[in-house]
């Protein structure tokens, strides 16, 4: 059997903060691998850790020491728009706090993620195909009524939801989601874990980052971040 | 493609840029009505200037003037780059005007600078015969509205004795009166007019020579003079710059006391005075010029200030010895060829200058210059000002980018999170910053082409702006008996216009610049955890 080789891995990531003149080490130390179509989740207490992990891992944020592999390929040796691409093709981020651009209605927030990345000029030739694929993305996430709403007309659970559709637009290698149900009622929560196991199944790799023990139950492999490290 | 998506939504849901394509609007605006009323009003005063002087003068900086001018007109008219030349005495008296004839009960002394003319060549020179005031049609509108004028004042005067008065015998005897008088002001009108039909206004002054019957009736045949309309005293501008025509000089008799300075420059003699006829006034539109210049004939001042040739005779022989004093004149006015600049004109004029010069030894020194120089105090004086406000327009237009700036540091700011989404979702820092700058430039767009829009339609309803201010405040911006011309200059120069909309567009976007930078410059995960 061949070893497949992991979508994302990281080596030995060391992240520091400093803060009035205190050195905090965040993460010291982290080793993981994600392979694809798995469903990784990282659980961890509250200011642990999780977060800045999962922006190392996307691109967001630089680590200290240390290096993230996609696909075998060093993320932090990227350069230019290089990084930009990386985060705006292979990978969705998914907040807790669903950062919807406000101005946008929710078709417009879940097209924006493919029009980054397309000039003026590139853009109208697949406009209509993208469009096609936003609308099915809101109808995936149950979100066809809503299309034409702004964020301010939308609940936190719809909010969501588009912020989960505008993730996948652009077909990321890895859907990377920050406690994700954090600010959702119970609920609304399950039917959001629901919506990513649903999408795990049609072979999503996946990304989630927790603090509830019940949420990180339904991923493939639990990764359980404490002093810095991950166990 | 999103850049062009999120301006166009920042535009349509936040006042904050409305504030400062506003603020935009306010400079461009400023600028082109100053640029456009001062850039207009220098325009005018130096399209006067050279109508009034021509192209290039050769003067003899000294009253006593300068002989064998006829050769240099000869000479210079030959060249390609003269379309015509004239001579001219400038000189300075004093004038009294008088009305009603020699004999006339007032008269008026003023000091007056006298231009002697030969009016055809003149007027191919310069812009002599348009600046005549006074034709037959506009007398007799004008005597007709004045006219007009009295009757309805008679007709109220008559409404009102009559409610005033008792019987009815007494109200016959006022409407009786009235009558009378209607009659003797249509007659006189009639007299007047008829009067006037006989003058050829336009040609009087074109020959300087009254046709009238007042110089006549003086017993002798006087030359013509046509005066500034500032120097009659007798004119007073209502309110709209208009002159009333009763109160043109036209046939009074003009007295002007003159200094002869002879040829070596002496002004030991007796002064001489000459009789004219006032035949027209002129209005140049140059204040300065309107209140102080006359024209009388070319011989008849070259005569009175004893400019004339003269013949020297030898005493025991009585024949002429040939070193006779040829006749002089202060200044030589040229107009050029079309296609020939003043400076190509002038530079021609002075190679003949130097001819005359070479061959006539003992020639006062002459002077050629260029309108431009001619009026150099004049038109520099203004040009500066120009400039000085157009540069303090200019700081106040670093007030529009300050604006700009704040306005966008602001929105920057308030959209941080929004960035670091944006970041999050693969925008690159050039990505960011050019949605500021587009954002900037969509706001300058907009405010400087709505600058240009309500400074067109102020600029271009100047006049009628001041009209409505005067009617409603008495105020007016612009005294046309200061400022030389009549109107506001309301002319919108497209080419000042549209530097001026790129000007503020540029100056918007260099505003937006530094928030842009800074929206760039945000680390994404700090934008995202800010509140
Ligand atoms: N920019 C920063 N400067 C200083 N400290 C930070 C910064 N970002 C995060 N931290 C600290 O790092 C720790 C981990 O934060 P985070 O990754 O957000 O934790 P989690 O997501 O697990 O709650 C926290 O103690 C937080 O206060
Ligand atoms: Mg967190």
């Amino acid at each position: 059997m061949i070893l497949k080789q992991p979508v994302l891995k990281s080596k030995q990531l060391h992240k520091h903060y400093r803060m009035g003149g205190q050195d905090l080490h965040i993460l010291r130390g982290i080793d993981m691998e994600v392979h694809e179509n798995e469903f990784v989740a990282i659980y961890g207490r509250s200011g642990s850790g999780k977060s800045t992990l999962l922006h190392l891992l996307g691109g967001l944020d630089r680590p200290n020491e240390g290096e993230v592999f996609f696909n075998g390929q060093e993320v932090f040796k990227l350069r230019g728009g290089k990084l930009d691409r990386y985060r705006n093709r292979h990978v969705g981020f998914v907040f807790q706090q669903y950062h919807l651009l406000p101005e946008l209605n929710a078709l417009e927030n879940v097209l924006i993620g493919s029009m980054i990345g397309r000039s003026l000029i590139a853009w109208p030739t697949k406009k209509k195909q993208i469009k096609e694929r936003a609308k099915m993305l809101l109808e995936t996430v149950g979100l066809s009524d809503r299309m034409k709403h702004r964020p301010s007309k939308l609940s936190g659970g719809e909010r969501q939801r588009v912020a989960i559709a505008r993730a996948l637009i652009n077909e990321p290698d890895v859907l990377m989601a920050d406690e994700p149900t954090g600010n959702l009622d119970i609920d609304t929560s399950g039917s959001i874990i629901e919506l990513f196991q649903k999408l795990h199944e049609d072979g999503q790799t996946l990304i989630l980052v927790t603090h509830d023990e019940g949420i990180a139950e339904v991923a493939d492999r639990c990764l359980t971040l404490v002093q810095g490290k991950l166990s | 493609m999103y850049k062009v998506l999120l301006i166009w939504k920042y535009l349509r849901r936040k006042l904050a840029p409305m504030f400062a394509a506003l603020a935009v609007t306010m400079c461009t605006m400023m600028v082109i009505i100053v640029i456009s009323v001062m850039g207009g009003f220098f325009e005018l005063l130096s399209s006067s200037a050279q109508k009034l002087s021509g192209d290039v003068t050769v003067t003899a900086f000294s009253l006593s003037g300068f002989p064998h001018y006829q050769d240099l007109i000869d000479e210079a008219e030959k060249l390609p780059e003269v379309a015509a030349a004239t001579p001219t005495i400038q000189s300075y008296g004093l004038l009294n005007l008088r009305r009603g004839g020699a004999n006339g009960p007032t008269g008026n002394t003023k000091t007056v600078e006298v231009m002697g003319i030969e009016p055809e060549s003149y007027n191919k020179v310069v812009d002599y015969e348009a600046t005549l005031m006074w034709d037959k049609g506009s007398l007799l509108d004008d005597l007709n509205r004045l006219s007009d004028a009295r009757k309805k004042q008679l007709k109220k005067w008559e409404t009102e004795d009559l409610a005033e008065a008792g019987s009815d015998e007494l109200k016959k005897q006022i409407k009786e009166d009235y009558a009378a008088k209607l009659q003797q002001l249509e007659a006189l009108t009639e007299e007047q007019s008829t009067q006037l039909s006989n003058y050829g206004l336009k040609d009087m002054g074109m020959k300087l020579e009254p046709t009238s019957q007042r110089s006549i009736r003086a017993g002798k045949e006087l030359p013509g003079m046509v005066i500034g309309v500032e120097v009659n005293p007798y004119h007073s501008r209502d309110a709209e710059g208009k002159y009333n025509i009763l109160n043109a000089a036209i046939n009074d008799n003009a007295v002007l006391a003159l200094m002869p300075i002879n040829e070596k420059g002496d002004i030991r003699g007796e002064p001489a005075n000459a009789e004219f006829a006032v035949v027209n006034e002129f209005k140049s539109g140059l204040y300065d010029i309107d209140a102080n210049r006359v024209y009388v004939p070319l011989s008849v001042l070259q005569e009175k200030l004893d400019m004339t040739a003269a013949e020297e005779y030898d005493p025991e022989t009585l024949m002429p010895t040939g070193k006779g004093v040829p006749a002089r004149v202060t200044q030589v006015l040229f107009k050029s060829a079309p296609g020939y600049t003043a400076e190509q004109t002038a530079a021609a004029v002075t190679k003949v200058v130097k001819q005359i010069e070479r061959e006539n030894l003992g020639i006062p020194i002459l002077y050629t210059q260029t309108w431009m120089q001619m009026h150099a105090h004049l038109l520099g004086a203004v040009q500066n000002e120009v400039g000085l406000v157009t540069f303090l327009f200019a700081i106040i237009s670093v007030v529009a980018i300050v604006m700009v700036a704040t306005t966008f540091y602001m929105i920057v700011l308030e959209k941080t999170r929004d960035i670091g989404v944006l970041r999050a979702i693969g925008a690159s820092r050039w990505g960011i910053m050019n949605i500021y700058l587009g954002y900037g430039l969509a706001v300058g767009v907009i405010g400087a082409l709505l600058g240009l829009f309500f400074a067109y339609e102020i600029v271009t309803n100047l006049n009628e702006i001041q009209e409505w201010l005067y009617q409603w405040f008495g105020w007016r911006m612009w005294d046309p008996r200061t400022y030389f011309f009549d109107r506001i200059p309301d002319k919108v120069d497209p080419i000042k216009a549209t530097w001026i909309v790129i000007g503020a567009i540029a100056s918007s976007v260099v505003g937006a610049l530094i928030p842009a930078l800074l929206a760039a410059r945000l680390n994404p995960i700090e934008a995202l955890r800010y509140e």
